[in-house]
């Protein structure tokens, strides 16, 4: 899976690890549903008077995945929300959205470090720090681990599209995946920067081996190895043009 | 003088002593504020507006305390858009006030025997504003200054605090200085309404002092210091000072290279002691200063060190640079030197036309042009500070547009004609903003008390009743449109607001103020912050870029989230400065040029070059080689193309690049052209289904298309018609970055999206993103929702200018020209490098000006030299190649 592929509506990454479109990551043989960083409420955090709109949209967008992918388990990999600090009517909006998704599958609540591990419990019930599934250990993603497999969440991996767009992206090696945020509040990390070099490099200890799968609301886009992705569009840049000389001499009508 | 009887015989004693004549401002408004009523002070910088504001109110504090009726409150409110300047403002009032005895003398054991008492000896003074520190604050709330000097932001959180409340009840006199730069933003909208509120607050009604710079029209401006049906009395002493303005215009062909432009304002400063290079834009002041100091070195015949050694960085001990984008730090040290005279000569953008304390300035300098006539008063009026002395300005032209914006300015000072302040219809995110703090901690104010209290601000007199309602449901919680919110910034029972403790308030305090946050990035050498660039342009970066930030040449060593790190460097910057907003020149101006174009183009017509020429040295005052360069500047463009006309624009089709590229001289000013060219896009969508590329600029606007994307002649004829103007308008803005940024900020003052939360500021990258997303959801959800309409107003209204734009839509008589000239026209060269953008470097420009030139002289060939029988422009002194 070096190379680019063409979009798709799945992505196999490793070990039964799929990547689908949303940011969602699919284990196959657990059938379990793995979404990180959904920061829930967020627009409370950030000082808003607004609807929790993203509340009810990521709800929405995670019981459709379960129903299509008859989902027996739903893994909120940390960061479910941002902060105990919300308002009750947040509070209430966030544990009904939970309670939805309960009435669905069994939901597992990762421990995140935005939820302040054990002070949203108020919200979130009980969180696990880390879960084994299909041989991959899931952990947020916030501390270091030690184990042959994991999947993390926490760094918001994207890709700018130009124009201030970003795209969620996956990272994944046969050791390591590294999920998107679900929250719709991100532009993430720019996994084509040099922090996301940096911050990878903890997790991984060739980053540039790390595959790229952007994921739209409805594909998933295979982008090859970071570091070849990385050449390639530093090439296509180089030089700033002086495309200006040709206006000089307007063409006849 | 004849007040003297009516002032305070110690405030008398020491104007006999030390004023001798009163200034014709003084001496006009003394007795209105004796009389302690409302007046409004128009006049030039230094012309003593600010002590004949305060001499009425120190007389009066002198007498309350000969009566011993002087109490432990504040008097008199003195309230300046800047900071530095009221800090100057207190420091230059103690001076007299100490010489006339009013003063207590710092650590006095009578001082501190009296303390405990209640009625007062001594007058005092304080500063409160977003610095000040919290232990002073505390001892001025145990003893308030008698004279408080303070900003709009600082009122309104005095205003929200009981602890400040008691001490404002006794207020007489309120002084609002540099009116002219507050009642044309939102921070003046606020303000109106922070002064309706103290006449809430206060026990009696007090009066109300507005200074300003030379502004019109007076009677809006009066009105809206008064607020309600007040009455007000007007200063008018515009006029006062004698303006000189020289157009210098160092070129020869179409353009003069910025190091030619700094080496002629390195003449024009050698000859004086002080003075000010005036630029539009940050970027450009970095250059000019950068530029300047080689010229200087030049002079010196300093070695230069020759090769890849890098040299040794650029002494800049002789030139300042002084912007809105530096380090307040590094801004007061430009300004204190300036005033003790240690530095001479100082590169400045709009940042020193307010009346920050400058001393003394022999001459002034305009790099380019001012763009507007107010702003041109402001600048040249640095020059000279004495009333009665000629205030003289240079303005440097750098292209023949600038020479031709000059003499228009230059006109429309002769005749008097001032751009009018435009005040903002009712905004409601500063409406929002001062309900919360209207009801802190736990206020409640029926709706239509409220209602009627906003009214009386100016800029809130046609507030609807719903439109109050409307804010108030969204910030009890009521979310956007159908959807639900759950943060209540007040409460709302249907009659009356009110407020809702501790929590929400202190939400408030940290982010009272309409100032919208400048997406900005600090930029660290050798690990101290230098100054900031913005984000925008922070973002185009690489590593190894060179650029220039006060006036050093930077090269970036590493890009980080917190920041730039760059390290001095020798050399050519690689990458053109950030762009900070581009000022534009206004309506009233853009008829003016106008005016001049058409006026010679008529002559021209009629084959009387020399004409022309004359009709330029006698109605505009030029010399002979500027009017030559203007006259060859029209007769060019008559050759090629046609000079557009009031009601008649004309639109140039061009090919460039491949691209069916449309320029519209449209002339109406650049809000206006920026609403056009927003319309047109919007049209051409409709037509093609192809997105555009639109340059704006003074004179009219460019719209580049797609390849293989065409628009026949009559097509575009019809893009100028008012049909369907708004709805195009609003097609046209839909997904501009204009309208989300906006939002942005109107989220922020309107307390929807808060810039600062429980004490930190949220990250702004992810602010800008964050309220992209809100933007995109409000607008699905509401579209009536207070804060998008606010932003829509904001755009159209401030921003841009639609209802000037559709006036001239209609005021086109019959069909546009639409032309098809063999080269790039003259009129267009300006907007043609500009819309190229980032990819033009400054130095650059000149050299592409020149070839578009060289073009129109090949094109023209022998045909221009038939028409036009002038003398060659003559080059001003000597410059070298």
């Amino acid at each position: 899976m070096s190379a680019p592929r063409p979009s798709a509506e799945r992505f196999t990454l490793h070990h039964g690890a799929v990547a689908l479109p949303q940011g969602l990551l699919w284990l196959e043989s657990a059938r379990t549903l793995v979404a990180a960083d959904a920061h829930l409420a967020y627009e409370e955090v950030i000082g808003g008077a607004l609807p929790l709109w993203s509340t009810a949209e990521s709800t929405h967008a995670l019981l459709l995945a379960a129903r299509r992918m008859q989902a027996r388990e739903l893994v909120l990999l940390g960061d479910v929300i941002h902060g105990s600090r919300m308002s009750e009517g947040a509070a209430r909006t966030v544990i009904a959205a939970l309670d939805l998704l309960r009435a669905e599958m069994r939901v597992t609540l990762v421990a995140g470090n935005h939820e302040g591990r054990s002070r949203g419990a108020a919200v979130l019930g009980a969180t696990e720090e880390a879960i084994e599934r299909d041989g991959w250990m899931l952990v947020h993603g916030d501390r270091p681990v030690v184990a042959p497999r994991t999947i993390v969440g926490h760094l918001h991996p994207s890709l700018p599209l130009g124009g201030g767009a970003h795209v969620p992206a996956f990272l994944a090696s046969p050791r390591t995946i590294v999920v998107p945020a679900l929250t719709p509040y991100s532009n993430g990390l720019n996994v084509l920067s040099r922090e996301a070099v940096a911050a990878l490099r903890t997790l991984e200890a060739e980053p540039n081996a790390l595959h790229v799968v952007a994921s739209t609301p409805d594909r998933v886009f295979p982008f090859g190895a970071l570091g070849a992705l990385r050449a390639t569009l530093r090439a296509g840049t180089g030089a700033r043009p002086q495309r200006y000389r040709r206006a000089l001499r307007p063409d006849r009508p | 003088m004849s007040f003297a009887e009516r002032l305070h015989p110690d405030v008398a004693r020491w104007c006999t002593e030390y004023l001798r004549e009163p200034t014709p401002p003084q001496r006009d408004a003394l007795p209105f504020g004796l009389d302690r009523r409302t007046h409004l002070i128009c006049s030039p910088t230094g012309t003593g507006k600010t002590l004949a504001a305060f001499l009425p109110i120190i007389s009066r504090l002198a007498a309350l305390r000969d009566r011993d009726e002087l109490l432990a409150r504040t008097y008199a409110l003195y309230i300046s858009p800047l900071r530095a300047l009221g800090y100057d403002v207190e420091h230059n009032l103690r001076r007299p006030m100490r010489e006339m005895g009013l003063l207590e003398r710092p650590n006095s054991e009578r001082g501190k025997l009296r303390r405990g008492r209640i009625r007062e000896r001594f007058v005092r003074t304080g500063v409160r504003t977003g610095d000040t520190p919290q232990q002073e604050r505390r001892l001025m709330l145990a003893r308030p200054p008698h004279i408080l000097v303070t900003t709009p932001e600082s009122l309104a959180v005095m205003l929200g605090m009981e602890s400040y409340r008691k001490t404002l009840r006794l207020i007489e006199t309120v002084v609002v200085d540099e009116v002219h730069a507050l009642a044309g933003n939102k921070r003046g909208s606020q303000l109106a309404l922070l002064l309706e509120s103290l006449e809430e607050l206060a026990d009696a009604p007090f009066n109300r002092v507005g200074l300003s710079a030379t502004v019109a029209p007076l009677e809006r401006v009066a009105r809206f210091v008064a607020g309600g049906e007040r009455p007000c009395e007007i200063v008018d002493h515009r006029g006062l000072r004698s303006i000189r303005i020289e157009i210098d215009a160092p070129f020869a062909g179409a353009v003069a290279p910025l190091a030619t432009v700094a080496r002629r304002a390195v003449e024009l400063a050698q000859g004086v002691r002080t003075s000010l290079v005036f630029t539009n834009v940050r970027s450009q002041a970095e250059r000019v200063a950068l530029e300047m100091a080689h010229a200087m070195e030049q002079d010196d015949a300093v070695e230069t060190v020759a090769g890849d050694e890098p040299r040794p960085e650029r002494d800049l001990s002789r030139i300042g640079v002084h912007h809105s984008a530096l380090e307040r730090s590094v801004r007061h040290r430009v300004e204190a030197a300036l005033r003790a005279g240690a530095l001479r000569t100082v590169v400045c953008s709009s940042s020193l036309e307010l009346g920050v304390d400058i001393g003394f300035i022999d001459r002034v300098l305009i790099v380019g042009g001012a763009r507007g006539v107010t702003p041109t008063l402001q600048r040249v009026g640095r020059a000279g500070h004495r009333p009665d002395a000629v205030a003289s300005g240079v303005v440097i032209a750098q292209d023949r547009d600038d020479i031709i914006e000059a003499a228009a300015t230059r006109r429309c000072i002769a005749d008097g004609a001032i751009d009018d302040i435009v005040v903002p219809e009712a905004p409601l995110d500063v409406l929002a903003q001062w309900m919360v703090g209207s009801v802190c901690y736990d206020k409640r104010i029926p709706i239509d008390e409220l209602l009627a209290t906003a009214r009386r601000a100016y800029p809130y007199r046609d507030l609807s009743r719903d439109e109050m309602l409307r804010c108030a449901r969204y910030l009890s919680a009521g979310g956007v449109g159908a959807d639900e919110a759950h943060v209540h910034r007040l409460g709302f029972d249907g009659e009356a607001i009110y407020g809702l403790g501790r929590d929400v308030c202190a939400a408030f305090f940290e982010n009272v103020g309409t100032i919208p946050d400048e997406q900005q990035v600090y930029v660290r050498v050798h690990g101290a912050d230098v100054g900031r660039v913005e984000e925008g342009f922070a973002s185009e970066l690489r590593v190894g870029d060179v650029f220039v930030l006060n006036g050093r040449t930077l090269r970036v060593k590493e890009l980080g989230v917190s920041g730039i790190v760059a390290e001095p460097y020798a050399g050519r910057p690689t990458v053109p400065q950030w762009s900070s907003h581009l000022k534009g020149v206004p309506a009233a101006l853009a008829r003016e040029i106008t005016r001049l174009r058409t006026g010679v183009a008529a002559l021209l017509r009629e084959r009387d070059p020399r004409g022309a020429h004359a009709f330029l040295l006698e109605r505009y005052g030029l010399d002979g080689g500027a009017a030559a360069h203007v006259v060859r500047y029209i007769a060019q463009q008559q050759a090629l193309s046609a000079v557009p006309e009031e009601r008649r624009p004309v639109i140039e089709i061009y090919r460039m690049d491949r691209r069916q590229t449309a320029v519209f001289h449209t002339c109406a000013g650049r809000r206006v052209n920026e609403t056009l060219g927003r319309i047109v896009g919007a049209r051409v969508f409709a037509f093609a289904r192809a997105n555009t590329q639109i340059t704006t600029d003074d004179n009219g606007f460019l719209i580049a298309l797609p390849p293989k994307v065409q628009v026949p002649d009559d097509v575009w004829a019809r893009m100028l018609e008012p049909r369907d103007f708004d709805r195009d308008l609003l097609e046209g803005l839909r997904s501009s970055h204009l309208l989300r940024t906006m939002f942005r900020h109107v989220a922020n003052t309107g307390l929807l999206v808060l810039r600062r939360a429980a004490g930190r500021t949220l990250r702004r990258g992810s602010q800008s993103w964050n309220s992209t997303k809100i933007f995109e959801r409000v607008w699905r959800a509401d579209r009536e929702f207070p804060l998008l309409r606010e932003t829509l107003r904001t755009v159209t209204r401030d921003l841009l200018d639609a209802p000037a734009a559709k006036a001239y839509l209609e005021s086109i008589e019959g069909a546009p020209r639409v032309l098809h000239p063999a080269a790039a026209t003259p009129f267009t060269f300006g907007i043609i490098t500009s819309s190229f953008g980032d990819s033009v470097v400054l130095d650059d420009r000149t050299s592409m000006v020149e070839a578009l030139h060289d073009r129109v002289l090949e094109v023209l060939g022998e045909r221009a030299a038939e028409g036009i029988d002038l003398p060659e422009p003559a080059l001003p002194l000597t410059y070298g190649t």
